[in-house]
């Protein structure tokens, strides 16, 4: 059986139709209202009740990144740059406070890695000076 | 009257990045950051919320073309493909005090309908007086001038209203600190476009959640205008910086929109002014409709304090905007 051009055109815009709308709900029902509905109310309530497993939270549970804290900052660099991390787990801690704090400043993840190699010449350099000295 | 139609339409397309550069008596370049300590009032909160957001910290800010980068305002309807449209943008505000003029905004739209369209927006010293919005509209290859735009009009066809990015003032509303807590969500963004490459803006962002933890303060703002499309807007009002991350808006108590800010610190050594901030992308969404609007502004398109001079600034430049 062959499908005359019309049904078939007629068949294709539905299935985008339903796509479409699939794909429109899914950007109101992510949870995204429900969790900022929970976070205001935290001026009233002066109590966090966040929705269950909701990806737009900071909880333990959350896919979403931890970047309050050194090691979700470290994690999420694992994860966003894989090759950077490698220089970046060899820096002091005072070096990865610094990025930790310059990503929450700035949110430029670009600067944040040419800085983790800025940085891991620094230390060497640094450590170089040190060992002449001695 | 095919004129005029035209006029209008650029003046309702104005998208995400021409924004705000309008001034009130009041809030101006000279309003200086807070010193540590000082007890702040809501209208002080208002007031450098205002500040933050119209760049005064900048003699100039630019959104140029770099390349294929640009900045994109996205707009999805619950049940349509997303619109994109991209604009150069340029505003100034190193006018001296004896100047007449305030600041200006240069607009340049590069895609869509209103490709090569340009506008000039100038803010004069005098609150009476009104702002002239000028417009360049390359088929007629003549410059057109209009009036003010409606607070309540989309902006660039997104869930943006010219109130929202260029208009309101702190003295269109009342406001009241909630007061202080951290923030606990990410800020939102288009679910289907997260994270996916986008010719113009690069790869699109991801939601951001590093302001999670921040405190910030919960600001009320009650709206003066009688019968408004929302009775009051709660924004989460970043206590050192002045970053408004997110604006909920509320009608007879239901929340019927949202917008989200991303902000970025601009000098990323940390010194300087803490409301030295751009915006890295603004999300919308209008929980009536369930239109969202994404407009991005990546980091290598910001340029700010440059050498540009003030004639830059002109309706000559408009004249040179290419078809």
């Amino acid at each position: 059986m062959r499908f005359k051009p019309s049904c078939f055109s007629k068949l294709l815009f539905g299935i985008a139709s339903l796509t479409l709308l699939l794909n429109s709900a899914n950007a109101l029902d992510s949870g995204y209202v429900e969790a900022i509905k929970s976070d205001v109310e935290e001026f009233t309530t002066h109590e966090f009740h966040p929705p269950a497993e909701s990806s737009w939270l900071s909880n333990k549970d959350s896919s979403s990144a931890q970047l309050a804290d050194l090691q979700g900052f470290s994690d999420y660099i694992r994860t966003k740059s894989p090759g950077s991390y490698i220089f970046y787990k060899k820096l002091s801690n005072d070096y990865k406070s610094k990025l930790h704090q310059e990503y929450l400043s700035t949110g430029d993840l670009d600067r944040v890695k040419k800085d983790i190699f800025n940085y891991t010449r620094e230390m060497k350099r640094n450590s170089r000076i040190s060992n002449h000295n001695r | 009257m095919r004129v005029q139609k035209l006029i209008s339409r650029s003046l309702l397309s104005i998208p995400a990045l021409l924004v705000m550069t309008q001034l009130e008596a009041g809030v101006d370049r000279n309003l200086a950051y807070p010193k540590p300590g000082t007890e702040l009032t809501a209208d002080d909160i208002a007031d450098q919320v205002y500040y933050a957001n119209h760049f005064y910290s900048f003699d100039n800010f630019s959104i140029k073309r770099r390349g294929k980068t640009l900045s994109v305002l996205v707009n999805k309807t619950a049940n349509d493909n997303a619109k994109i449209t991209t604009v150069e943008r340029h505003l100034n505000n190193n006018y001296g005090d004896q100047d007449s003029i305030q600041s200006r905004d240069l607009a340049i739209f590069h895609s869509g309908k209103l490709r090569g369209t340009g506008m000039l927006v100038t803010e004069y010293r005098d609150e009476q007086k009104n702002k002239d919005y000028m417009a360049w509209l390359p088929r007629l290859r003549k410059i057109r001038r209009f009036a003010q735009p409606a607070h309540e009009d989309d902006w660039g066809g997104s869930v943006f209203t010219f109130g929202d990015v260029m208009l309101r003032k702190p003295s269109d509303e009342t406001h009241k600190i909630l007061g202080k807590k951290k923030m606990r969500t990410c800020l939102g963004i288009i679910d289907s476009l997260e994270g996916k490459v986008q010719h113009n803006a690069g790869r699109i962002p991801e939601r951001s959640c590093r302001h999670q933890g921040k405190e910030v303060y919960g600001l009320k703002s009650t709206s003066l205008f009688e019968d408004w499309w929302y009775d009051y807007r709660i924004s989460y009002v970043d206590t050192k910086s002045f970053a408004d991350y997110r604006t909920l808006y509320y009608k007879n108590d239901e929340l019927i929109k949202v917008i989200d800010r991303d902000w970025g610190l601009v000098n990323s050594d940390g010194e300087g002014d803490p409301r030295a901030l751009f915006w890295k992308y603004w999300y919308g969404l209008d929980l009536t409709t369930g239109k969202e609007s994404l407009a991005i502004v990546p980091k290598k398109v910001v340029n700010f304090n440059t050498n540009l001079r003030n004639k830059f600034w002109t309706e000559r430049t408009l004249r040179k905007i290419k078809r």
